[in-house]
């Protein structure tokens, strides 16, 4: 019963960040919106950490999963990719990578820029 | 035998017992193995997607249950505010780096899929479609229909990136030299969206916190980036 109440929480804040997405003209989706409400309550304290935490947990666990529909549903999509699939692959493939490798690489080059300030 | 079969599929359990019963075998391939690369998600995809040929089951049948796993994707995403207000600290702490090194990576995502689409000469639908396959879904078809691209090319794209990510993002990360937990977690984040988020929460509370800040943050950067990539 706990579970469920605390899913409900969140389900909550879900549902205010689609109403949000409806209200509101700008190309944010509603994940984000019911993601910053829910932040900004717990840092507030409006929401309690002990009152989402366990469903939160469970949700994040079954995260990968949740995936794996849409995935399938590329099945549909075969005509569609006729001759430009190979593209599209290597690119998402490629950029994936050069996207890690720049990120990484520039967090860790901050930090060290960070030390070397304060010594 | 077909009617018989019909049964099985109208059912709305058949599609969430399908995908929950891959998923389960693609995670008794790495125990088993001991590989990480046999990813779980990817195995439960192909199992799935041969059992539906094999049998000639619709989509439509498949997706009447399975709509519901992936309607939990809505509240799992929110719920990444929990990790993220446990590291609020840290994160105050390092706003600027983090903002700095998200927006890097997320522009460089976009530049690298603009000079990879001139390599194989896709066309600018194409392109306008898969530029923010970086991005997690929501904003990603968002950006697409503004810049007038093809909404599924753009999932197809977000799905090979994230397979991509969540295979191989933390060897990569190894090879690359990315120690930094804080840095492995954004580049997780900015790299495969929500489902390199998932693979970085099981390497840790911080590295989860980091890449689902990073997946707003990069959804935001690509959000106001790319109108400028399209009119130029």
């Amino acid at each position: 019963m706990q579970y469920l109440m605390q899913f409900g929480i969140i389900a909550l804040f879900y549902y205010a960040g689609e109403i949000l997405n409806s209200l509101i003209p700008l190309p944010v989706p509603s994940t984000i919106y019911g993601l910053a409400l829910l932040f900004i309550s717990l840092c507030t304290g409006v929401v309690k950490l002990s009152q989402v935490e366990d469903a939160a947990s469970f949700l994040l666990s079954m995260m990968p999963i949740m995936f794996a529909p849409s995935g399938v549903g590329l099945l549909t999509i075969v005509p569609i990719l006729k001759d430009s699939w190979v593209g599209i692959v290597v690119t998402s493939v490629v950029t994936t990578f050069t996207t890690l490798l720049i990120t990484g690489h520039t967090c860790q080059l901050l930090q060290k820029l960070q030390r070397s300030k304060k010594l | 035998m077909t009617e018989f079969f019909s049964i099985i599929t109208s059912s709305i359990f058949f599609g969430i017992l399908l995908t929950i019963g891959t998923f389960r075998i693609g995670q008794w391939i790495v125990k088993k193995t001991g590989i990480k690369a046999f990813n779980p998600l990817l195995t439960s995809i192909i199992l799935t997607i041969a059992f539906l040929l094999l049998f000639k089951v619709d989509y439509e049948d498949y997706n009447k249950g399975a709509s519901y796993i992936s309607a939990l994707l809505g509240p799992a995403t929110v719920a990444l505010a929990v990790p993220l207000y446990k590291q609020v600290n840290l994160l105050k702490k390092n706003l600027v780096l983090i903002l700095i090194s998200v927006t890097a990576g997320a522009v460089s995502a976009v530049a690298g899929v603009y000079l990879m689409s001139k390599l194989f000469s896709l066309q600018p639908e194409i392109f306008y479609s898969i530029m923010p396959k970086s991005v997690t879904a929501a904003i990603a078809l968002g950006i697409t229909e503004e810049a007038g691209g093809i909404g599924v090319l753009t999932l197809f794209a977000i799905t090979v990136t994230g397979m991509t990510g969540s295979t191989c993002a933390l060897g990569a990360c190894k090879l690359f030299g990315i120690h930094d937990r804080m840095a492995v977690g954004l580049s997780m984040g900015t790299c495969a969206h929500a489902i390199g988020t998932s693979v970085a929460l099981e390497r840790g509370e911080l590295e989860g916190a980091m890449s689902s800040l990073a997946i707003v943050v990069a959804g935001f950067v690509t959000v106001f980036i790319a109108p400028f990539i399209v009119y130029v």
